[in-house]
């Protein structure tokens, strides 16, 4: 039990450092904050897992499962660091979903659904991101991957690669 | 080793057994067999887990327990194995769907740089939002009837409750008052 306690104290421990912080002010560079935010959480919770006070617990919380409550911590943070990326902007389908909630019982018809639509809003976003998380850098006028950058595609292309997808949707 | 070590081993291998499980299966069931994709993520997701639960019930088997903390830890190594199936998912859910990594693949494919506004020409919102309105009809998503859209009960509709959820719990604002419509939706349907 305290396996799974531990590690969900710990995850809400940061969540709740995450919210207080964005409702105090919204960081510039919202995905990097958050990875910090987890990652001191993560120092704190591996010291006082560590300690000889966690280590008198009893013969039930062992060093594995001290290890097994990082790992349960370790991956809430990765989902709810690919969760964020929706979160942090709206996608094209949230706002269309929130249009179509909008007009529920009368319904919306399709011209009047990419009316409604702020278009040049999601590209722009997107590419102050890319810009903003150093995916991209401003050359003159021209963008230039980074190195990070490439990385990040080579990963996810080299793995639908591997799985024979190459077409890519919208 | 005593039967504590060998059972707590066992528990911290499970979900990598699972994990690994899973991706090799990915690999066998899209490049062998031919699999749809959609398909084949489900299968070896199920088979790693099938892999990771079999270790955890021998874990438990060998490490007699309380029922309460038989099922804290079984609920902690199936949400740890969960969480490597959601990254693979979203890794490749990513290079179908994500609007930054169209971009840079585009970006990548011109050694010169692209300025902005070619980039915008190139990729632009009404392409986007209609290939995206065309995928949520084909995938029934939302009902038709006629030329109008309504919201339809769907495992979308409630992924954007949680999204407008968190959106709401993070920064406040509007999402409140479309999170209120959601849960009038779901209640009175």
């Amino acid at each position: 039990m305290i396996v799974f306690a531990s590690g969900i104290a710990l995850f809400l421990m940061a969540f709740a450092v995450h919210v207080l912080l964005w409702r105090i002010h919204v960081p510039k560079r919202q995905g990097r904050m958050l990875a910090v935010i987890f990652l001191v959480v993560l120092i704190v919770g591996v010291g006082l897992l560590l300690s000889p006070a966690a280590a008198s617990i009893g013969p039930d919380f062992s060093l594995l499962r001290r290890i097994l409550t990082i790992l349960l911590y370790c991956s809430f943070c990765t989902v709810y660091l690919i969760l964020f990326t929706a979160i942090e902007a709206d996608s094209p389908t949230l706002t269309m979903i929130a249009l179509i909630f909008d007009r529920r019982a009368q319904g919306i018809g399709r011209e009047e659904l990419l009316r409604s639509i702020d278009f040049n809003s999601f590209s722009r976003l997107r590419l102050d991101q890319l810009l903003r998380d150093d995916m991209v850098l401003l050359d003159g006028e021209r963008l230039r991957p980074t190195r990070k950058g490439r990385i990040v595609v080579d990963i996810i292309l080299t793995y639908r690669y591997l799985l024979g997808r190459t077409p890519m949707g919208g | 080793m005593t039967r504590e070590g060998t059972a707590d081993l066992l528990l911290i291998t499970a979900p990598f057994a699972g994990f690994v499980i899973n991706i090799l299966g990915q690999f066998i069931l899209t490049r062998l067999m031919r699999l749809r994709l959609l398909s084949s993520i489900f299968v070896a997701f199920t088979a790693g887990g099938i892999a990771c639960f079999v270790a955890l019930a021998i874990a438990l088997f060998i490490h007699a327990q309380p029922m309460l903390d038989k099922l804290a830890l079984s609920a902690s190594v199936l949400l740890v194995y969960s969480a490597a199936g959601f990254v693979s998912f979203a890794v490749i859910n990513l290079g179908e769907t994500s609007l930054r990594i169209r971009m840079m693949r585009l970006i990548l494919e011109n050694p010169d740089g692209l300025t902005a506004a070619e980039i915008l020409t190139r990729y632009n919102d009404a392409l986007i939002v209609s290939v995206r309105l065309r995928r949520m009809v084909d995938n029934r998503q939302v009902t038709v009837s006629g030329d109008a859209l309504y919201p339809r009960r769907s495992v979308l509709i409630l992924a954007v409750g949680g999204i407008w959820f968190l959106q709401w719990l993070t920064y406040g604002g509007r999402q409140g008052r479309l999170l209120h419509d959601w849960a009038k939706y779901l209640i009175q349907r």
